[in-house]
């Protein structure tokens, strides 16, 4: 079914309103301020570099020459979500690039603020509403480019909707400013396939540059454009390289520039970091989900997506769109074990808009092939399962059950035998973003202690 | 140099050209910035108060949730005793400057957000250590409990 080009802009407009309306929604109060006290850091980093000429946060890191201790009570973080110990603020900090700290402690002296506690959780967490409505149009062009309109439609629509992906994507970590920037490396890399002008090379080369400036873990597009490269454009390879590769280095250059010692100190220390997360890292990276260090959110999309990606992984494909999403699954897989240290929840955030993307592939590949439907169904029984199972009480349920049991029954056994799967994989899709939709509403201030 | 142009793209000069404009970016920027800044600036970043945050009338509003853990026995705890309502916290000592009443009672105003003025200068405090009259001079050592009244 061919869509007309305005049809499909207007499509993705409304893909784009409804993400940043449900990333606005509360924005401010869900996740809790304080939760992570690394928001304020990020932002004070940005602050400081810009007032003093040298970056000031708080580091979990030791060897630090100059460290002092404040409580810095922003948003009441103390009377509820800090704990009893004050921050501890190091200088010059480098535990990560400042990139992030620029834009969000940036953004935080423009609307007036002149010193950290007065970089309030709904100033700094903007810029990031801003970042992650960015990364859904990012994924959706992604998968229109590399599969086709309706895949980056059905992808869109997941990562704008996924539910762990709308709330974590509030928050100022430096994951949430290497996604933007990893997807875009991998938009212009796709544009470079399909056009062979250069110039969208040098784009992808910057941007995956730009990746790392955001947190040392976006090398993953450095790492993962390489290895796609090095398959079959190899004469292109050391450009990319050379251009992403002095485009990271600016942290370095950066560091150099304030306290060589100290840079190359922390440096050290970072890459000695106390491995918390452990050998069962991936299995837990596909079997929980978590949001901040302490505070678990099943997210069903996150694992159906895991199983999609899988399904990808196992299919014979010579596209580059394909090939992408399973370089850039295993790369980002090298980089969590690598470069991880202890369980943090944002750790695993750059994984969902791959996984969005393997969702809307095999979705899209159910309508045309037979032979995924049954399995997309079953996927897609699973997440509004678990959305119903929140929804409503067990006791309550029962009154349904009957419907629910011989309904769902009749489906899969209707999935084995006709052909008539189009209708049954869009109801299916629409119901499970409703209740996705549904599920985001229902977390507010009061509720949010409960999300597990 | 004709030839390495023409054969595609001189890679040492963009390299140098970038690690050049790179450093003096950077390098001009942070002297720019620093030239300016103040010796007081820093202080004024970590310690100056909120303009959006209103101080309270009311000391025992708020209170600290949590014990500095990572302290170890480097805390002392204060109790304020306001007129109807009282409340309890314990404090880094790591975060108190200078180690006196004084300073403790700052601290915890500007983390209670009150007006630290109500209770040093206000003259209708008064604060004890282990049952003796402390003045805001008196130096506090750790595992300190103090209590202070209001009159």
């Amino acid at each position: 079914m061919k869509i007309k080009l305005g049809l499909r802009i207007f499509l993705v407009l409304i893909i784009i309103l409804g993400s940043f309306y449900l990333r606005y929604r509360d924005f401010d109060k869900v996740p809790f301020a304080g939760e992570s006290m690394d928001e304020y850091s990020y932002s004070w980093v940005g602050m400081s570099l810009l007032k003093i000429g040298v970056p000031v946060g708080i580091s979990g890191i030791g060897g630090y020459a100059n460290s002092i201790s404040r409580y810095e009570n922003i948003d009441n973080v103390f009377q509820s979500t800090a704990g009893g110990n004050p921050e501890t603020l190091n200088w010059p900090w480098f535990d990560h690039p400042p990139l992030l700290g620029l834009i969000t402690g940036g953004f935080a002296m423009l609307k007036g603020a002149s010193n950290f506690k007065e970089t309030n959780i709904y100033i700094i967490r903007k810029p990031m509403i801003v970042l992650g409505t960015i990364s859904v149009l990012l994924v959706t062009l992604i998968g229109w480019v590399n599969f086709g309109f309706l895949t980056g439609f059905v992808s869109g629509i997941f990562y704008g909707t996924m539910p762990i992906v709308v709330i974590g994507s509030r928050m100022v970590q430096g994951e949430n400013g290497v996604i933007p920037a990893y997807l875009a490396a991998i938009l212009f890399i796709s544009l470079f396939y399909k056009t062979k002008n250069r110039n969208w090379l040098t784009l992808a080369a910057v941007l995956s540059g730009v990746a790392c400036l955001f947190k040392l873990s976006g090398l993953v597009a450095v790492l993962a454009i390489s290895l796609t490269l090095a398959k079959d454009n190899k004469k292109y390879l050391g450009q990319f390289l050379i251009i992403s590769l002095s485009v990271a280095s600016l942290f370095v250059v950066y560091g150099l520039a304030i306290d060589p010692i100290q840079f190359l100190t922390t440096f050290v220390s970072n890459s000695s970091r106390f491995y918390g997360i452990g050998p069962e890292s991936v299995f837990r990276l596909i079997t929980q989900v978590k949001i901040t260090n302490v505070k678990y959110f099943t997210d069903p999309v996150v694992l159906i997506g895991w199983l999609a990606l899988f399904g990808l992984f196992f299919r014979k494909s010579r596209k580059l769109g394909d090939g992408l999403l399973k370089t850039f699954g295993v790369s980002w897989t090298v980089m969590y074990i690598v470069l991880g240290s202890y369980p943090h929840g944002w750790y695993a955030f750059p994984f969902f808009p791959i996984l969005a993307l393997a969702l809307g592939r095999v979705w899209v590949l159910a309508l045309d092939f037979h032979e995924y439907f049954s399995g997309i169904l079953m996927l897609g029984i699973a997440g509004i399962g678990y959305f119903l199972s929140r929804m409503l009480d067990i006791n309550y349920f029962q009154k349904v059950a009957t419907y629910w049991k011989f309904g769902i029954g009749a489906l899969l056994v209707f999935s084995m035998i006709s052909q008539k799967r189009k209708f049954i994989l869009v109801i299916v899709l629409l119901f499970l973003v409703f209740l996705e939709i549904h599920y985001l509403n229902s977390i507010t201030v009061d509720t949010w202690y409960k999300v597990s | 140099m004709k030839r390495e142009i023409e054969a595609g793209f001189n890679w040492f000069g963009y390299l140098m050209f970038f690690y050049v404009g790179a450093g003096l970016i950077i390098g001009g920027g942070l002297y720019f910035i620093r030239s300016r800044a103040r010796k007081s600036d820093f202080n004024s970043l970590i310690d100056s108060a909120s303009k959006w945050q209103q101080l309270s009338n009311n000391p025992c509003k708020f209170q600290i949730q949590g014990e500095p853990g990572d302290s170890g026995k480097n805390y002392i705890k204060i109790r304020l005793n306001c007129k109807n309502s009282h409340s309890d916290n314990t404090l880094s000592l790591n975060a108190i400057e200078p180690l006196t009443l004084g300073g403790a009672i700052k601290t915890l105003a500007s983390v209670n957000m009150f007006d630290a003025e109500t209770i040093i200068n206000g003259g209708h405090w008064e604060c004890e250590l282990n049952n003796k009259v402390m003045n805001t001079e008196t130096v506090i050592s750790p595992m300190s409990q103090i209590n202070c009244y209001e009159n």
